[in-house]
């Protein structure tokens, strides 16, 4: 898998940007790039809860089923990619100088030995940036919103 | 009139009476036609400004040619027509440049001062402002992504006493347009330039023509993308009441416009 990773320090303790990044339902206030986010049935934020996505980040578009695969209170949260385009996306968070940093990891599953290198190259400044604005969003978001 | 008594470079003196309508709509189609092929210009969010004087603050960009700035002056007198004044308040350098001052100030461009921008919103225009000044327009290139106002907070004195709305504006590709390595304030400082001119940077930066450069006198920018943003207003009178913390407003100002030029650059396809 293609793994891009960002960080970012949240002037917040932990434990509120937990409540916020465990709000899975309301997530695309601050995620940029979502086009949509829809609960399947009454799901939520718990491990197996499954939602329909389309994400935009950057010039990737990962689109289909996604199931939620990890919360561990409050530290970080996690969902992987069941139908559509294989993906898995892990949020960590972990407390520095009196607030936080929040850390978010998206991996793709690329296929071709020179296509998915091109892909690579061409993608992961886009999809850094991407994740770079959603960080800032979200701790503006914990900062002055909450 | 307010005149800027306390700098060896004072710039021109305020008077609202030169900028020209006339001359700024003559110019537009000719300038947006440049704009839209050497910069591929796009500007969004005009919606969002709201009817009155506004005070709107940006990003500073481009280093010695922040031509973001003409592109937004465009853009407004495009979208709102000539008749709805707006002045942009810019280092005395500017202002008081041979030619180049008499032409910025035709396009509403008046020597930085808050006599100036109180007698501006006095008379029912708006302002366009730089809070970053000098200091963000040359910072390194690394930076490009990074709102940089330097701590200065002015800006929100401004708006708060003259209850007018802040309308965040923000701009990303224009930094490309040099490659600033180092922003040399160390360099300004030992040689004394923030007394002499208000300027706190020497930048090095690698530009066209000139290769390697010093102090960024003048440059070509390169031919660069750049989109600029119009932001959801700001108005510090309904947020704060009559008890305005302007450190709170200060970081609140910033980080909206961080989230607004990070969201920006995610439209790029490419890293420059």
């Amino acid at each position: 898998m293609y793994a891009v990773a960002q960080s970012i320090h949240i002037k917040r303790p932990v434990e509120d940007v937990f409540k916020v990044v465990h709000n899975l339902p309301a997530l695309p206030d601050w995620f940029v790039g979502v086009e949509k986010w829809e609960p399947i049935g009454s799901a939520h934020a718990s491990v197996g809860d499954r939602y329909w996505v389309l994400l935009k980040v950057g010039a990737i578009a990962a689109g289909g089923e996604v199931a939620v695969t990890e919360v561990t209170e409050p530290t970080s949260i996690a969902w992987e990619s069941r139908r559509g385009t294989k993906h898995r996306a892990r949020f960590t968070l972990e407390s520095e100088d009196g607030g936080c940093r929040a850390r978010i990891e998206l991996a793709f599953e690329l296929s071709g030995a020179v296509s998915s290198r091109i892909t690579e190259l061409i993608s992961g400044g886009m999809v850094r940036r991407s994740l770079a604005a959603t960080l800032e969003q979200l701790r503006h978001h914990c900062e002055f919103e909450i | 009139m307010a005149e800027n008594k306390s700098a060896l470079i004072s710039g021109a003196k305020t008077d609202f009476s030169e900028r020209d309508p006339e001359f700024i709509r003559r110019m537009l189609p000719g300038l947006w036609l440049i704009s839209t092929l050497y910069f591929r210009a796009e500007v969004t969010g005009m919606e969002k400004v709201p009817e009155g004087p506004v005070l709107f603050v940006g990003n500073h960009n481009g280093g010695s040619m922040p031509l973001d700035v003409p592109i937004f002056l465009l853009a407004f007198n495009t979208y709102f027509s000539v008749d709805r004044p707006l002045y942009a308040l810019a280092h005395a350098m500017l202002t008081g440049a041979p030619g180049l001052g008499k032409l910025a100030r035709r396009f509403g461009v008046l020597t930085a001062g808050p006599e100036a921008a109180r007698e501006a919103f006095d008379q029912g225009a708006s302002l366009l402002v730089y809070p970053g000044g000098d200091v963000e327009v040359m910072r390194p290139w690394s930076q490009r992504f990074e709102i940089n106002f330097d701590g200065r907070k002015g800006f929100l004195k401004l708006a708060y006493e003259s209850g007018v709305p802040i309308v965040p504006v923000v701009t990303d590709g224009m930094h490309d347009s040099l490659i600033v390595l180092t922003d040399g304030k160390q360099l300004a400082k030992k040689l004394r330039l923030d007394k002499l001119g208000r300027i706190k940077v020497l930048p090095i930066a690698l530009a066209a023509p000139f290769g390697i450069t010093v102090g960024d006198l003048f440059h070509v920018p390169f031919p660069v993308k750049v989109r600029t943003n119009v932001l959801d207003p700001i108005d510090l009178n309904a947020k704060y009441g009559d008890d305005i913390d302007y450190d709170h407003a200060y970081d609140y100002v910033t980080s909206t416009m961080q989230v607004g030029l990070k969201k920006l650059a995610t439209k790029r396809t490419l890293p420059i």
